[in-house]
C-alpha cells in the first residue's frame, strides 16, 4: 500500500529523525541548495543570537564579512568588548525587520529620526538606535556624529558587497516614535534617553508586519545589491520582559517566535533566494528530552547548543562535519609592538644620557 | 621646604639637568627607575626594597612621579599605516585627520589604561609607600616640529622612513587624552597631578622651540628648571 508518506525521506518522520536519535544528532537543517565557500562574503545581523552566528562563521573559517572592524592598534579583546566584529559593522542588535529597513534607510541618507541622540545628564552622548555599542558613550557631540559617519559608510559597504546576509528574527515586541515611526532599539529610558509616552508608544508587530518589512528591505537591498541572498534564522532566546501588562512573558515569548517563525517561513515560499536556518529548533528540541540547549536561566545559550548550531550550519551549506579552531585572538599590531618597543629604548637612551 | 624627592623614568632627566643649570633653593635629589639598583622596581605590587630604603634615607618633604609619559608618543608619534585619530572630548572642535579611522575617545582612554597599567601599579606603589605629599608631573607636550622629530630620531630613524612623522595635531590630542588618563589616576590615588608650566607651552599648547631636547619626545634644561620653578611655586 502506497501513500503520499511512503516516497518522503527520512527527516520526514518523527520516529527516524527525532526520536530514535540522541539529541545532539538531530539535525533540522536540511543540505542547502547552494554551497558557501570562503569566497561567499557572509554578512551578520539580527538580535543577541545572531552574535553567536558570527563567533561561528568564524570558527568555521567562513568568509565573514566585517566593514567595521577595530582599528588593528586595538588588541582583540579590548575590540570586544566594545563590540568590534560582533556583527559586521557596529550597528549591535537588530531586532526586527523594521529597525534593518530604517538602519538601511538611514545608511543611505533617506531617513533622519527626529530623536536621534540621546544627550545624558553626565555629559555623554548615546544613539539611541545602538545604545549600548560604545561603552562609556561617546564623549561629545561631534565624536558621535563623525562615529555614525563611519559608521553608516561600513554599514553601506556591507551591504553593497555581501553575498549572503544572515539575519536572525529576534522580536515583535518594539517602542517605536510617535513622531516619525523610528524603532527604539530598547525602550528609552532603560539604557540611556528618557521614556515620554507622548513620544514613545509600545508596538508588536504582526505577521504581515514582519513580512512587509523584510520584504521592503530585501527589495531595498537588491537595489544596491543585486546579488545578494539572505539566510533568516529566528532567535530561540526568550525575551527578557514582555510590555504586556496582560501576557505572562512565556507567552508573550511564544506568540513573539510563532510570528517570527511564520514569516519566516512566509518570506522563504515566496522568494527564492531566502532561504531558512533552523537554528531555533535546534536549540528548543532538546526541550523533548531531560537536556537543555539554555543556561541556568532558561534564557541563553549554552556553549552545546551554539555548537550543534554550528554543526549543522557547516552541514547544511558547505557539507562538512568537523569545526576548525578558530585562531588566538591577536593581542594587538606590529606597528604598535615596534613602536612601544622603539619607545622604550628611546626612553633608556634618554635616561642614560642623564646618567 | 627642604628636601624634593623626584622618581621617575626618563622624562627626570630634563628635571636633573634643569637642577644643575639653575640651582634652586632647595635640595633635590633623584632616583632614576632605569637604575640596575631599582630593576624591577615592584615586587607583589610594592616598591622593592632598594627603592623604599632609599626613599626612606631620604627624608623628603615632597614626593614628585614622573612615572611613564611617553604612552602617547608611543601611540601617535609616527603614522600608523592605518591612521587613526580622536576626537578630544574637551575639545570637539579640534579638526580630525580626512581620512582617518575615529577612534571614539572611550575606546583610547581604554588602550592608554592597558598600556599605562604597569606606570599605573607603579604610581600606587609609590602613593603607598610615602605618606606625605605625592605630586604626579604632567609629561611635556609634544615637539610641534617634525623637522626637528626628522633631525634627533633617536631610535626611531628607521621606523620615521618607514611610516614617517604624523600630523603635529594627532600628536598633541593623544597627549592631551594621556593626560586627562592620568588625571583620573592621580583623583583616584590621592596624587596631585601638575600640569606643565604654561610658558613652556605655545600658542597652540606644544612644546616652545627653546624647551626642545635633541630627541623626539623630551624636554631640556630650560624645561626642567621650568618645571622645577613650578614645583616650587605651587607644590612646596
Amino acid at each position: 500500500m502506497s501513500s503520499p508518506y511512503s516516497t518522503l525521506p527520512d527527516h520526514a518522520f518523527w520516529r527516524r529523525s527525532v526520536a530514535n536519535l540522541a539529541p545532539e544528532a538531530v539535525n533540522p537543517a536540511l543540505r542547502a541548495a547552494y554551497t558557501l565557500t570562503p569566497e561567499h562574503a557572509v554578512m551578520t545581523a539580527g538580535s543577541c543570537f545572531a552574535q553567536y552566528i558570527g563567533g561561528m562563521l568564524q570558527a568555521l573559517r567562513f568568509n565573514y564579512l566585517v566593514t567595521e572592524p577595530a582599528h588593528t592598534i586595538i588588541p582583540a579583546e579590548l575590540a570586544q568588548a566594545h563590540n568590534y566584529g560582533a556583527f559586521t559593522a557596529r550597528y549591535g542588535n537588530i531586532y526586527t525587520p523594521r529597525q534593518l529597513r530604517q538602519l538601511f534607510d538611514r545608511a543611505y541618507g533617506l531617513f533622519h529620526p527626529r530623536e536621534d541622540i540621546w544627550a545624558e545628564p553626565d555629559g555623554r552622548f548615546l544613539d539611541p538606535f545602538r545604545p549600548q555599542i560604545q561603552p562609556g558613550g561617546f564623549l561629545s557631540r561631534r565624536e558621535f556624529q563623525l562615529d555614525r559617519a563611519q559608521h553608516f559608510a561600513a554599514v553601506r559597504q556591507a551591504f553593497e558587497t555581501l553575498d549572503v546576509l544572515v539575519f536572525t528574527l529576534g522580536l515583535t515586541e518594539a517602542w517605536i516614535s510617535r513622531e516619525d515611526g523610528a524603532v527604539f532599539t530598547i525602550c528609552p529610558g532603560t539604557s540611556g534617553g528618557v521614556f515620554d509616552p507622548a513620544r514613545h508608544m509600545f508596538h508588536n508587530f504582526s505577521v504581515s508586519e514582519v513580512v512587509a518589512d523584510m520584504s521592503s528591505f530585501i527589495d531595498a537591498l537588491r537595489r544596491v545589491n543585486p546579488k545578494a541572498r539572505l539566510i533568516l534564522t529566528v532567535s530561540p532566546v526568550p525575551l527578557v520582559a514582555t510590555a504586556r501588562a496582560d501576557t505572562h512573558v512565556l507567552a508573550a515569548t511564544n506568540y513573539s517566535k510563532s510570528v517570527l517563525r511564520v514569516a519566516a517561513e512566509m518570506l522563504t515560499q515566496a522568494r527564492p533566494d531566502v532561504s531558512y536556518f533552523p537554528a531555533y529548533e535546534i536549540i528548543t528540541s532538546r526541550a523533548f528530552d531531560a537536556g537543555s540547549y539554555y543556561t541556568a536561566d532558561r534564557r541563553n545559550i549554552a556553549p552545546p547548543g551554539v555548537a550543534h548550531v554550528m554543526r549543522a550550519f557547516a552541514e547544511a551549506y558547505v557539507g562538512f562535519t568537523a569545526a576548525a579552531p578558530a585562531p588566538p585572538l591577536p593581542a594587538g599590531d606590529a606597528h604598535s609592538a615596534q613602536m612601544r618597543a622603539l619607545m622604550q629604548v628611546h626612553c633608556d637612551e634618554a635616561a642614560l644620557d642623564q646618567g | 621646604m627642604r628636601k624634593i624627592f623626584v622618581l621617575g623614568h626618563s622624562h627626570i632627566g630634563a628635571l636633573a639637568s634643569g637642577y644643575d643649570a639653575t640651582h634652586p633653593p632647595v635640595a633635590m635629589e633623584f632616583a632614576g627607575l632605569h637604575n640596575p639598583l631599582f630593576t624591577p622596581p615592584l615586587h607583589n605590587g610594592r616598591l622593592t626594597q632598594p627603592l623604599v630604603q632609599q626613599l626612606h634615607h631620604a627624608r623628603a618633604d615632597l614626593h614628585i612621579a614622573v612615572i611613564g609619559g611617553n604612552e602617547h608618543a608611543a601611540m601617535s608619534l609616527l603614522n600608523h599605516p592605518r591612521r587613526f585619530d580622536v576626537v578630544l572630548p574637551d575639545a570637539p572642535e579640534l579638526p580630525v585627520q580626512p581620512g582617518a579611522t575615529l577612534l571614539p575617545a572611550a575606546l583610547a582612554l581604554a588602550l592608554l589604561e592597558q598600556w599605562c597599567a604597569p606606570h599605573v601599579e607603579l604610581l600606587a606603589a609609590y602613593r603607598a609607600a610615602v605618606p606625605g605629599r605625592l605630586v604626579h608631573l604632567e609629561p611635556p607636550p609634544p615637539v610641534p616640529s617634525e623637522a626637528h622629530i626628522r633631525r634627533y630620531p633617536d631610535s626611531f630613524g628607521d621606523a620615521i622612513a618607514a611610516h614617517g612623522v604624523s600630523p603635529a595635531l594627532v600628536r598633541y590630542k593623544f597627549w592631551r587624552l594621556h593626560s586627562q588618563f592620568w588625571r583620573g589616576i592621580c583623583a583616584r590615588l590621592r596624587v596631585e597631578f601638575m600640569t606643565v608650566p604654561t610658558e613652556m607651552c605655545d600658542a597652540d599648547g606644544m612644546l616652545i622651540e627653546a624647551a626642545w631636547n635633541p630627541d623626539p619626545t623630551h624636554g631640556n634644561a630650560l624645561y626642567g628648571g621650568a618645571v622645577i620653578a613650578k614645583i616650587l611655586r605651587e607644590a612646596a
